[in-house]
């Protein structure tokens, strides 16, 4: 059940934030989506650009509802490695520590 | 320069298909953003992201629902995500004639195994091997459908974790959530329930989506401005196919994978032929 709401939640966020910045896009710009440099996404990984977020402005709330919607199935696996430690299922507890290992590892050098 | 309410409704009709097929999105997100002008790289960036959506959104519903499997979901990640970041970097070295070629032949052996189990509404007389045991993989769902609670015990997932590496390899080589080859799977390998199969493959895919997705931040392909637009579409289509599902037929189910598994495999092909 707390996956679930994590999932719930995670997206529940995430679809807030991208709608509100969606609106705010819409009525300062139109409906043409540009693809102009100050909506790409360049950075050194996942986590680096976590710290490095656009501080202000369209682009800014667009980044947050992505990095939320990316930090949903992380959490998730987060919180299965806890709930297996919790039950003490060794089995499981590997398999997703290993699952776990491995995101952080492609997160953190992609 | 592409049209916002595009990009929303291709998002949200893709989240839908992809929630009830197990497949994913991406596979139908990509093809028809670039009809609609969007360089296919940039389709293919935003499209990965757009996967986590539909698989966290619908994904949330199939746990709640006790549809999706959590431990065998849990065992085959392992697999999916090695091979989604070793398919990543064999895609370095390929060329994307031959990626269309490759996708158009996963996608044809998924429908040739679906289709050989199309009158089966459950899977029958599943004998469950050693390691099925030892991983404790079974469970219970009520089918609305038929009106009762479905008890199933899976089987081989060694073998299973076999196909889902494949499974991994081609979700990292084509950006895609490779859904169709992952229900393909479980249902032929393991023996699982359809529902409980497509349930389990869109809670899984938002896993290897996410190691996919982590490669293009550093990429320099990665467009807010299309992103934002299909998170929201697909999540959207997602949660409402999401709830379709559990009131339709295995049968239907599957009907309506190898419909959408078809349409696929031919624009694969000739896009392989075109390239």
């Amino acid at each position: 059940m707390i996956i679930s709401w994590i999932l719930v939640t995670g997206v529940a966020a995430s679809l807030a934030v991208t709608t509100w910045a969606l609106a705010s896009y819409y009525l300062s710009n139109g409906s043409a989506l540009a693809l102009s440099d100050e909506y790409r996404v360049s950075s050194k990984s996942f986590f680096d650009y976590l710290l490095h977020l656009p501080k202000s402005g369209v682009a800014g709330v667009m980044a947050i509802g992505v990095a939320a919607l990316m930090l949903t199935p992380y959490i998730r696996a987060l919180a299965s490695l806890i709930y297996f430690i919790a039950k003490r299922d060794i089995k499981y507890i590997l398999i997703t520590a290993f699952v776990f290992t491995i995101l952080t590892v492609s997160l953190l050098t992609s | 320069m592409v049209d916002l309410l595009t990009v929303l409704v291709i998002s949200f009709l893709a989240g839908l298909v992809g929630s009830i097929t197990g497949l994913g999105g991406a596979s139908i997100t990509t093809p028809l953003l670039t009809l609609a002008g969007v360089p296919i790289k940039y389709a293919i960036a935003a499209g990965i992201v757009s996967i986590i959506a539909t698989s966290s959104g619908a994904a949330a519903s199939y746990v709640r629902g006790g549809l999706s499997n959590v431990k065998a979901a849990m065992f085959l990640e392992m697999f999916t995500i090695v091979g989604a970041i070793i398919g990543a970097i064999i895609t370095i070295y390929v060329s994307a004639r031959l990626l269309y070629f490759l996708f158009a032949g996963f996608l044809l052996t998924s429908f040739i195994g679906i289709r050989r189990h199309l009158g089966e509404e459950l899977p029958t007389n599943v004998n469950q091997d050693r390691a099925a045991r030892w991983l404790g993989l079974e469970g219970a769902y009520y089918d609305h459908k038929l009106g009762r609670e479905v008890s199933y015990k899976l089987t081989r997932p060694i073998a299973a974790g076999g196909g889902m590496f494949i499974a991994g390899v081609a979700a990292g080589m084509l950006g895609i959530g490779a859904g169709a080859f992952k229900v393909a799977v479980h249902e032929l390998v393991m023996r699982m329930p359809s529902k409980v199969s497509s349930a389990t493959s869109t809670f899984i895919i938002g896993m290897t989506a996410l190691a996919g997705a982590s490669v293009y931040f550093s990429s320099g392909l990665l467009y807010l401005t299309l992103a934002a637009p299909m998170v929201l579409g697909t999540t959207s289509g997602a949660v409402v196919g999401s709830r379709i599902l559990g009131h339709i037929s295995n049968r239907v189910t599957r009907l309506f994978f190898l419909a959408v598994v078809f349409v696929l495999f031919v624009q694969m092909l000739l896009r392989g032929i075109l390239a």
